[in-house]
C-alpha cells in the first residue's frame, strides 16, 4: 500500500529547494520551447509577414522608394516591435490555450509558485521572439548593405537592448496576467501591437513626432530603449552618440525605470489574476 | 501551518459561492489512505468544484481541504505533491508534445529529477500500451489513448492520492474498460487513495469502497458502498418457480414474468412480510410447483442514486 510519505519539500534544505525551483523553472522553459517548436510552420509564415510588412511600409513612407536614412533609424524600432509582437502573442495565446485545454490547471498542481511558472513561459517566449527578431534583423542587415544603409555597432548598445527586452518581458507578463481575467484580451493585444508599431519608432523616429505625440510615445513600451539604441547605432551626420549621452539626457534612466515598473506591474498583475482566477474558478476548461 | 493527520483527504466545511450561487455547501469528508471514494451527483451538483477545491484549483469561500495532512491553502506546495489529477472536460496534457515529453514535463513539474521519472514513465507507457508511440504527439492519438496519457501524467510522480473527475467520459467501451482496469489496479495493487466522480455507476459500484452523493452542493449521503446498498434494499421478495402454471395466472396475474430462454417464472411480491411469503410458498407447494429460489431484491447503485437525487 502506498503510504503518505512526508513530501520532499518538507525535508529539503533551502539550497535543495532553490535547486528544485531552478530545475522546475528550466522545465517550464523547455516545455514552452517544445510547444513553440511544434508550431514552427506558422512561425515561418509569421516571420515572412514580419519582414514583408516592414519593406512594404518603408516603401509606402518613402513614396515608392527606400529612404536609406529612415531604414537605419527604424531598424531598432522595428526589431523591438517584432520581439514585442511575438512575445505578447505567444504569452497571451499560450495562456488562453492552456486555460481552454485545462493544462494551466494541471501545471498549477506543482510546488512551484504560479508566477515562477509564468516566468518560465515568459523566458521561453522571449527566446523565441529574440530568435525571430535576430533572423529578421540578419536578413534586413544583408538588404541594408545592398542599399547602402549606414549602421555602426558598439558593445555598449547591449545595455539599451537588454533594457528594451526587460521592458517587453514586463509588458508581456502584464498582458499574460490580464489574459487570465479579461475575455476580450485577444482583440486588445492586436490593438496594442498596432499602437506599438506606430509609436515606438518602428516606422518614423520619435524625434519626428509632434511634441505631444513624442511624449505619449515615450510612455509606450520599448520606445525609450529603441530611441537609445537608434542613437547608438544610426549615425547622424556621420556620428553616433555614446552610452553616456543617452544616459545623461535621461533616455536610458527613464527606459530603465519604465522596464522596472512594467516588470513589477506585470508580476503583480499576474499574481492577482491567478488569485482571482482561483477564486472565480475560471482557470480551467 | 501544517497539521499531519491520518486522513489522506480531509475536507472541513468546504463551501464555495459564485455570487448568489452556492456551488458547494458545507462539505465535510474524511478519506482514509487507500480508500476509493466515489463522489457522485447529477450534473451541476458541485462535484467538479469540490474536486477542484481539494486540488487547490478553486479557492473555497470558507472551509479547509487537507491532502496528506497538508492544508491546500496554507501549505500548498506540500499538498499538491500528494496528488495527481485527471480533470473533467480538459485535455489534461499537451497535445502538441509527445507522450514521453508530457510525462517528463509533469514529473519535473512535481520537482522530480529526470532519472527518477524515466523508469516510472516507461513502465506506465508500457503498461498502457503506449510505449511504441511514445515519441508521437498526443494530438494524433485517439481519444482513449489521449486519456491514457492523461492518466499516466497524473501518476508519473507516484502520488499517494489520485483525483479522477469523470475519467471515462467520452471514451469508447474498450478505452473505458482499460481506464477502469487501471483504477482497479491503482486501488487494489498500489493502495492509492482515489476520489472518483463518474456517471458510470456500475463502475463506481465495482470500484468504490465508499460512496458520497452530492446534490445541490450538499452531501446527502456518505456511506460505505455495501451499507449504502443494504440501506436501500427494497422491501419485497422475488420468488422464482420452474415453469408457468395455472396457479401463477390465478394468484399473481400481474406480478409474474416468464424468463426468456429457460421458461422459469419470476413472481415479484409486493411485500417483505415473512408470513405473506410463506403463504405464497404454501400455495405453490400445494400445487406442486417447484420453487427454485427466493430473493430479497437488491438494487444497483444506479437505483439508489436515482432515488437519492430525486430526494426520495
Amino acid at each position: 500500500m502506498t503510504t503518505l510519505a512526508p513530501p520532499q519539500a518538507e525535508l529539503a534544505s533551502a539550497a535543495e529547494r532553490a535547486g528544485a525551483g531552478l530545475r522546475m523553472l528550466g522545465n517550464e522553459i523547455a516545455k514552452a520551447l517544445q510547444v513553440m517548436w511544434a508550431h514552427k510552420t506558422p512561425l515561418v509564415l509569421e516571420l515572412f509577414m514580419a519582414s514583408a510588412t516592414y519593406w512594404a511600409l518603408m516603401l509606402f513612407i518613402g513614396g515608392g522608394r527606400f529612404v536609406t536614412e529612415l531604414l537605419g533609424m527604424t531598424l531598432a524600432g522595428y526589431l523591438a516591435y517584432v520581439v514585442s509582437y511575438f512575445a505578447l502573442l505567444r504569452i497571451v495565446s499560450g495562456v488562453l490555450e492552456e486555460m481552454f485545454t485545462g493544462t494551466l490547471e494541471q501545471s498549477l498542481l506543482s510546488p512551484l509558485r504560479p508566477w515562477v511558472q509564468s516566468v518560465g513561459r515568459l523566458i521561453g517566449s522571449m527566446i523565441e521572439s529574440v530568435a525571430v527578431a535576430a533572423a529578421v534583423g540578419a536578413a534586413f542587415l544583408g538588404a541594408f548593405a545592398g542599399l547602402g544603409v549606414e549602421l555602426t555597432f558598439q558593445w555598449s548598445v547591449l545595455v539599451p537592448i537588454l533594457v528594451t527586452l526587460a521592458d517587453v518581458a514586463g509588458f508581456a507578463m502584464l498582458l499574460g496576467g490580464l489574459a487570465l481575467v479579461v475575455n476580450s484580451i485577444g482583440a486588445i493585444v492586436h490593438v496594442i501591437q498596432g499602437f506599438l508599431m506606430f509609436l515606438n519608432g518602428a516606422l518614423i523616429p520619435i524625434f519626428a513626432f509632434p511634441g505631444w505625440l513624442e511624449l505619449v510615445a515615450k510612455l509606450v513600451p520599448t520606445t525609450l530603449g529603441v530611441d537609445a539604441i537608434r542613437r547608438l547605432t544610426a549615425p547622424v551626420d556621420g556620428t553616433v552618440e555614446s552610452l553616456g549621452d543617452v544616459w545623461a539626457d535621461g533616455t536610458l534612466p527613464w527606459a530603465l525605470v519604465h522596464a522596472a515598473i512594467l516588470l513589477v506591474l506585470g508580476w503583480a498583475i499576474y499574481q492577482a489574476a491567478i488569485r482571482r482566477g482561483l477564486r472565480d474558478g475560471r482557470l480551467g476548461a | 501551518m501544517m497539521q499531519r493527520s491520518a486522513a489522506a483527504i480531509e475536507l472541513c466545511g468546504l463551501t464555495k459561492r459564485f455570487g448568489d450561487l452556492t456551488a458547494v455547501d458545507d462539505v465535510s469528508l474524511r478519506v482514509p489512505p487507500g480508500q476509493v471514494l466515489a463522489f457522485l451527483g447529477p450534473n451541476g451538483a458541485g462535484k467538479t468544484t469540490a474536486i477542484k477545491m481539494m486540488a487547490g484549483l478553486v479557492t473555497p469561500t470558507s472551509g479547509t481541504a487537507s491532502l496528506g495532512g497538508y492544508d491546500i491553502g496554507a501549505a500548498r506546495s506540500q499538498a499538491v505533491q500528494q496528488i495527481g489529477a485527471v480533470l473533467e472536460g480538459s485535455r489534461n496534457v499537451y497535445w502538441t508534445l509527445t507522450a514521453w515529453q508530457n510525462l517528463l514535463y509533469f514529473g519535473r513539474l512535481k520537482g522530480l529529477h529526470g532519472a527518477e521519472i524515466k523508469p516510472r514513465a516507461e513502465q506506465l507507457l508500457r503498461d498502457l500500451d503506449l510505449w511504441e508511440r511514445r515519441d508521437e504527439s498526443v494530438g494524433g492519438f485517439s481519444r482513449g489513448m489521449q486519456q491514457k496519457v492523461a492518466v499516466a501524467a497524473a501518476l508519473v510522480s507516484d502520488p499517494p492520492i489520485v483525483l479522477l473527475d469523470e475519467p471515462t467520459i467520452g471514451l469508447d467501451v474498450e478505452a473505458a474498460r482499460t481506464v477502469r482496469e487501471w483504477i482497479t489496479r491503482l486501488a487494489r495493487d498500489e493502495g492509492k487513495t482515489i476520489v472518483l466522480t463518474t456517471h458510470q455507476l456500475a463502475m463506481a459500484e465495482e470500484l468504490a469502497d465508499r460512496v458520497a452523493v452530492i446534490r445541490e452542493g450538499r452531501i446527502i449521503i456518505d456511506l460505505p458502498t455495501d451499507q449504502l446498498l443494504e440501506r436501500y434494499v427494497e422491501d419485497r421478495f422475488e420468488v422464482h418457480v420452474a415453469s408457468w402454471h395455472d396457479v401463477v395466472s390465478r394468484v399473481f396475474p400481474t406480478r409474474a414474468v416468464e424468463q426468456p430462454g429457460n421458461g422459469h417464472v419470476t413472481i415479484q411480491l409486493p411485500t417483505n412480510d415473512q408470513d405473506d411469503l410463506h403463504k405464497v410458498l404454501d400455495v405453490l407447494y400445494e400445487d406442486s410447483l417447484p420453487v427454485i429460489g427466493v430473493n430479497r431484491i437488491r438494487p444497483s447503485l444506479e437505483d439508489v442514486f436515482v432515488q437519492l437525487v430525486k430526494g426520495e
